[in-house]
């Protein structure tokens, strides 16, 4: 039922991990790491097909290649990320696990979103968490011994990582399941119809298509028939003349351009939404923001009023 | 096991490492104290589920599930945001980031 | 001897052939309503004056002028009474209708069923419950700071109940006056409530009266379960056309209906709660023996008798019942010493006539016995009252004698033999002629049983004689000589705080307390106290009236006038059947009529027994307890007068085979309950629960992390489940 990689790998690559947070000792620290990445590794190698290439030969691609790399770079990175003592180090292997992710995204044909993923990950929400991992550590003053208590001894590991390999079992089972039903030559068509689909809205970019087939000729709005992912339309030749164009592949709009169509054409009261929802957030974190500086103007206050009496609250 | 295709191979994978995201994030969430740590976790499992969705974008060549993610994005962002105001507070309070440090949910 | 108006008179059971006519709605008589709130209004304020710990007489004259309103209305319903019953609607109570269009209907509207025998019945119980309400505002008076207000309360509950036991317009009305009576007797037998005999004694009549409830209760949902109502006006315009033969459930109706009348007066194996009923004020005492509870049986048959007329083998069981109670009483009460225990007994005796009565056919005989057997009954239990009033509770006929000749006793002395003499139907008493209609029917009657039951009626009217004129002939005549009674038996009043407050009439302080120093000095009732006894007294006489009447006169009995009209007679075509078998005056008895013969032989064992009471109890008193002695000395029968006295051991016996059983039972499951069920499972389930919570507890330290393992942990598994039937080709 559930797939023999996704179990072993699972099985080993929880036992590594709990070896890895009982932090018992450096050898078997180690040796968990070791265990860890090879069910890591398994899964890993289970889930890109590599033990049975496909029959026409086209098992094994770049693409593949460099997801295999991503995903065995995101998730010994996400192993460090829960496993360090040190917070910044987490923080870092964090990073790392979005950069990994980017690439996977880019493997998978997502580029602005592997962009966006880079710029607001790494460039603004890891900057945050720097930001308050310096003001919490750095007053406290916890820094001493390298790291805090809190940090170098996980909490009941063994349940974390049980409910942690329940959950990855389950997903993983049905999502693994799921691709059985994938379709290639299909979606393919879909995804092409949809372009094309996307294409409709966007003038500038059928001007260029015609121009590509027919220099010279112009577009008439409303025309565009797609069918079996090739798109046609009725053009006003630069002569005046009427004519039916098959466009071009190669004139199919980027993935930035489709997605944007997408999120404003489809989602556009979800974009409002998530404005609304930046919008609170910033809010709610201007009122923190504020409460905490009147509590410490309280707080001085009565300071100055009884001296000696200090101390946080 | 049935014999992938390239693009079949590739989405499995993208889909494998998403659960595994995904756990790593709870397994680290239910046992870090550290709660700035834990937060992070959280951005851990965010990645495994915005992978998960531009994995089956893919697989259904729809564009979905990028457009999703965006929103993913935006209230990893807004969470980020709140959530570390919050630890903010929470450690002036006991001057510590001990999740432990705080348990009056007991009584 | 004229006997033909006696005959005559009988035709009249033979006229019960025609149906019960329909009940006319009469709302313009709503006023009659008043004499069932009157004493509810009173029981309401007397229980208010009891909470608010009133002081003085006022609760009793209330009750009285309560009781006495109801009378005079009762009498004015009677003057102005309708040829053919009534229904009167006072008010809407319950109407429930169910199934498909609404064919199960239960309807009990708050109304009375007015026909001649329910004002019969009021007639007497509202006229004696007056005059017993006012010789108690006397009796009670050492009371006055203590239950005064609650003693009337509980007396107008009574009443009120009474009522609308009788006068209900269905037997749901009767059954809520049924329960009520029951009620008012617990509360008014346990009155003095801190001494435990009188708990005791409310305990045993309430429980008693339980089990005849039951039979009631039940009695009445097959009566609406079999005919499909339960008001009056309907109910015996369906019996009317029941077909003889019916389901087999509606051959249990008149049998659970018995029960409740034999538990409710007294009959069969339920009349042991009535002998310790005296253990209530004897007022109290006079009520439920009189007029109120014990004739509510009476009534019930009465009223139902219809539903009986459909099953004639019930009725004889009544009469087997009735006709053993009576003689089994009289056996116990020739050997009791207490005065009020055996008029108690002769109470249960009597009882059993009336019953006897209604099983023969004769429901004439058992209400006009019924109706006599109320104001000599009163008498009796008022006189005893006195007696026991003014010496210090003393009721012992072996410790009073001559009171005829006590200062203050001599009236009281001469309406006991007044009520003495009616009690052993003395000829030409009023209890003679009525009695005699019950024992006609049996003696007259075709049947073997019937004849059977009806000399051992004779018998056990000789019995009753000489019974009643032991204690006369022990108590009231012979030589002076008391003994006052104990406080502890007394009882019923403290002399020595009660009469201090110095009420400014009657005996002076210092005569009361004589006893104390040695001397007793006995105190005789006064007006109010008298003055009931003497109305109870020449209503006793009077109750004969109806029979000289007939007899002299040559009209119609008054009672039979009464009773016929109205359901007592029957009105299911069958009535021939029953009452031809009951009372065929043709039928020759040792050579005369049966009316000669039962006439003369209830004559000379009346007189008998008085004679030989006379010769033992008063001219040679030695000779009782010689001829006691000489019965416990002879082998076989040596037994007997212990026996007797000890009420045939009865008690004793339901104590073993009743109670005991019960008792071990109930501390066995006591055991189990407290051991086993409470300890084992009910606190192990209630373990359980703390015990898994002990081996969860960490899991939540408050912590939130150890919540969220919990929640994640959850979530996995039902991830998990779903997985596998998904996979598994599940939904």
């Amino acid at each position: 039922m559930v797939p023999t990689e996704l179990l072993a790998g699972g099985a080993l690559g929880a036992v590594g991990l709990l070896l890895v947070m009982l932090r018992g000792g450096h050898v078997l620290h180690r040796a968990g790491g070791a265990i860890a990445a090879l069910g890591g590794l398994a899964i890993l190698a289970g889930g890109a097909g590599l033990g049975a290439p496909g029959a026409d030969g086209s098992g094994v691609s770049i693409p593949l290649v460099v997801a295999l790399l991503a995903g065995v770079l995101s998730a010994a990175a996400a192993t460090r990320v829960i496993s360090s003592p040190r917070p910044v180090l987490a923080a870092i292997f964090f990073v790392l696990v979005v950069v990994a992710g980017c690439a996977l995204y880019l493997t998978l044909g997502a580029e602005f979103l592997a962009f966006a993923l880079v710029i607001v990950y790494a460039g603004a929400i890891l900057i945050t968490y720097m930001f308050v991992l310096m003001l919490a550590q750095q007053a406290s003053g916890e820094r001493d011994g390298g790291s805090a208590e809190y940090d170098r001894n996980s909490r009941d590991p063994m349940a974390a990582v049980f409910v942690g390999l329940v959950l990855f079992l389950s997903i993983a089972t049905v999502m693994w399941r799921a691709v059985d039903s994938y379709d290639p030559a299909t979606t393919a068509q879909i995804q092409r119809a949809r372009s094309w689909i996307a294409m409709g809205e966007l003038p500038k970019g059928m001007r260029e298509a015609v121009e590509a087939v027919s220099p010279g000729a112009t577009p008439v709005p409303g025309t565009m028939h797609v069918s079996g992912g090739e798109a046609s339309i009725d053009v006003t030749a630069a002569d005046g003349t009427s004519a039916h164009l098959t466009l071009l592949e190669s004139s199919l709009p980027p993935n930035t351009q489709t997605v944007g169509v997408a999120l404003v054409n489809q989602f556009p009261v979800s974009l409002e939404l998530a404005g609304v929802i930046l919008l609170m957030a910033m809010l709610g974190a201007v009122v923190l923001a504020r409460r905490q500086i009147d509590l410490g103007d309280a707080q001085k206050a009565a300071l100055h009023s009884r001296p000696g009496a200090g101390g946080a609250e | 096991m049935t014999a992938l295709t390239s693009d079949a191979a590739l989405i499995r994978l993208a889909l494998v490492i998403a659960a595994l995201l995904f756990s790593i994030g709870i397994a680290g969430f239910l046992s870090r104290r550290n709660m700035i740590v834990m937060f992070l976790c959280t951005e851990l499992m965010f990645q495994g589920a915005a992978l998960a969705l531009i994995a089956f974008g893919k697989m259904h060549g729809d564009l979905s599930g990028q457009v999703f993610t965006i929103f993913i994005l935006t209230v990893a962002a807004a969470e980020a945001a709140l959530a570390l105001g919050l630890v903010i507070l929470l450690y002036r309070r006991r001057e510590t980031l001990n999740s432990e440090a705080w348990s009056e949910l007991k009584e | 001897m004229t006997l033909s108006p006696l005959t005559s008179m009988l035709s009249g059971t033979m006229m019960a052939s025609s149906d019960i006519p329909a009940a006319t709605i009469a709302p313009e008589m709503a006023w009659l309503g008043w004499a069932l709130a009157l004493p509810a209004i009173s029981a309401l304020v007397c229980t208010l004056m009891a909470l608010g710990k009133v002081k003085g007489k006022l609760p009793g004259w209330l009750t009285v002028a309560s009781l006495g309103t109801c009378f005079v209305l009762i009498f004015k319903a009677y003057q102005s009474m309708p040829e053919g019953p009534v229904v009167i609607p006072l008010a809407e109570w319950m109407s429930f209708s169910w199934g498909p269009t609404d064919f199960h209907s239960l309807q009990a509207a708050l109304e009375l069923y007015i026909d001649r025998l329910t004002i019969f019945w009021m007639l007497f119980v509202t006229g004696l419950g007056t005059l017993i309400a006012l010789y108690a505002t006397e009796y009670m008076e050492h009371d006055v700071k203590a239950g005064y207000a609650r003693f009337f309360a509980g007396v107008s509950i009574f009443l009120f109940a009474m009522t609308a036991l009788v006068m209900g317009g269905n037997l749901l009305l009767l059954y809520l006056g049924w329960e009520g009576v029951g009620l008012a007797s617990y509360m008014l037998i346990g009155y003095f409530f801190t001494r435990p005999s009188a708990v005791a004694a409310a305990k045993k009549a309430f429980i008693v009266n339980r089990i005849g409830d039951l039979g009631l209760a039940l009695g009445i949902f097959l009566t609406w379960r079999c005919y499909g109502t339960i008001e009056y006006s309907e109910l015996f315009q369906v019996t009317a056309n029941a077909p003889r033969e019916g389901p087999w459930e509606e051959s249990l109706i008149p049998y659970l209906l018995m029960l409740g009348a034999f538990g409710k007066s007294a009959q069969g194996p339920l009349y042991v709660w009535l002998p310790d009923a005296m253990e209530g004020p004897t007022p109290v005492s006079a009520l439920i023996h009189a007029a109120t509870m014990v004739t509510a049986g009476v009534f019930l048959i009465a009223r139902c008798y219809p539903l009986f007329l459909l099953q004639p083998d019930a009725l004889t069981v009544v009469a087997w019942i009735g006709g053993l109670t009576a003689f089994w009483a009289a056996t116990i009460g020739m050997a009791q010493y207490d005065m009020k225990r055996v008029w108690a007994y002769s109470t249960i005796s009597q009882l059993g006539y009336m019953f006897l009565g209604l099983g023969l056919g004769t429901t004439f005989g058992a209400c006009f016995h019924t109706f006599t057997h109320a104001f000599f009954k009163a008498c009796l239990f008022l006189t005893a009252g006195a007696v026991m009033h003014g010496f210090a509770g003393q009721l012992d006929i072996r410790r009073l004698s001559g009171l005829s000749r006590v200062p203050g006793f001599r009236m009281v002395s001469w309406f006991a033999l007044l009520g003495g003499l009616w009690l052993a139907a003395f000829p030409f008493s009023a209890a003679f002629f009525s009695k005699d209609e019950i024992l006609v029917a049996g003696v007259g009657s075709d049947r073997a049983d019937f004849q059977f039951l009806g000399w051992l009626g004779l018998l056990t009217a000789g019995l009753t004689a000489y019974y009643t004129f032991r204690v006369w002939f022990r108590a009231f005549a012979g030589p002076v000589h008391f003994e006052p009674g104990d406080e502890v038996h007394g009882d019923d009043h403290g002399h020595d705080v009660a009469h201090d407050h110095g009420d400014g009439h009657g005996h002076a302080p210092a005569a009361a307390h004589a006893h104390h120093h040695g001397e007793f000095h006995p105190h005789g009732p006064r007006w109010a106290m008298k003055f009931a006894i003497a109305i109870i007294g020449i209503g006793a006489v009077l109750a004969g009236y109806p029979a000289y009447e007939s007899m002299f006169l040559h009209k119609e009995n008054w009672v039979q006038w009464m009773i016929s009209g109205s359901t007592a007679v029957g009105g299911a075509g069958v009535v021939e059947h029953v009452a031809a078998e009951g009372a065929s005056h043709g039928h020759q008895v040792l050579g005369m009529s049966a009316h000669a013969a039962t006439s003369l032989a209830g004559s000379i064992f009346g007189i008998g027994g008085i004679l030989i009471a006379l010769y033992l109890h008063l001219i040679r008193r030695s000779a009782a307890d010689s001829l006691r002695r000489a019965i416990q000395a002879t082998p076989i029968i040596g037994w007997i007068p212990n026996a007797a006295e000890h009420k045939w051991y009865v008690d004793e016996i339901y104590h073993a085979v009743f109670r005991v059983p019960l008792w071990v039972t109930g501390h066995v499951l006591h055991f189990i309950d407290k051991h086993i069920l409470d300890a084992g499972v009910v606190d192990g389930i209630g373990a359980s629960p703390s015990l898994v919570g002990r081996v969860f507890r960490p899991l939540y330290g408050g912590v939130l992390q150890s919540y969220a393992v919990t929640m994640a942990g959850g979530v996995g598994l039902i991830l998990a489940w779903l997985a596998y039937t998904w996979l598994r080709g599940g939904f």
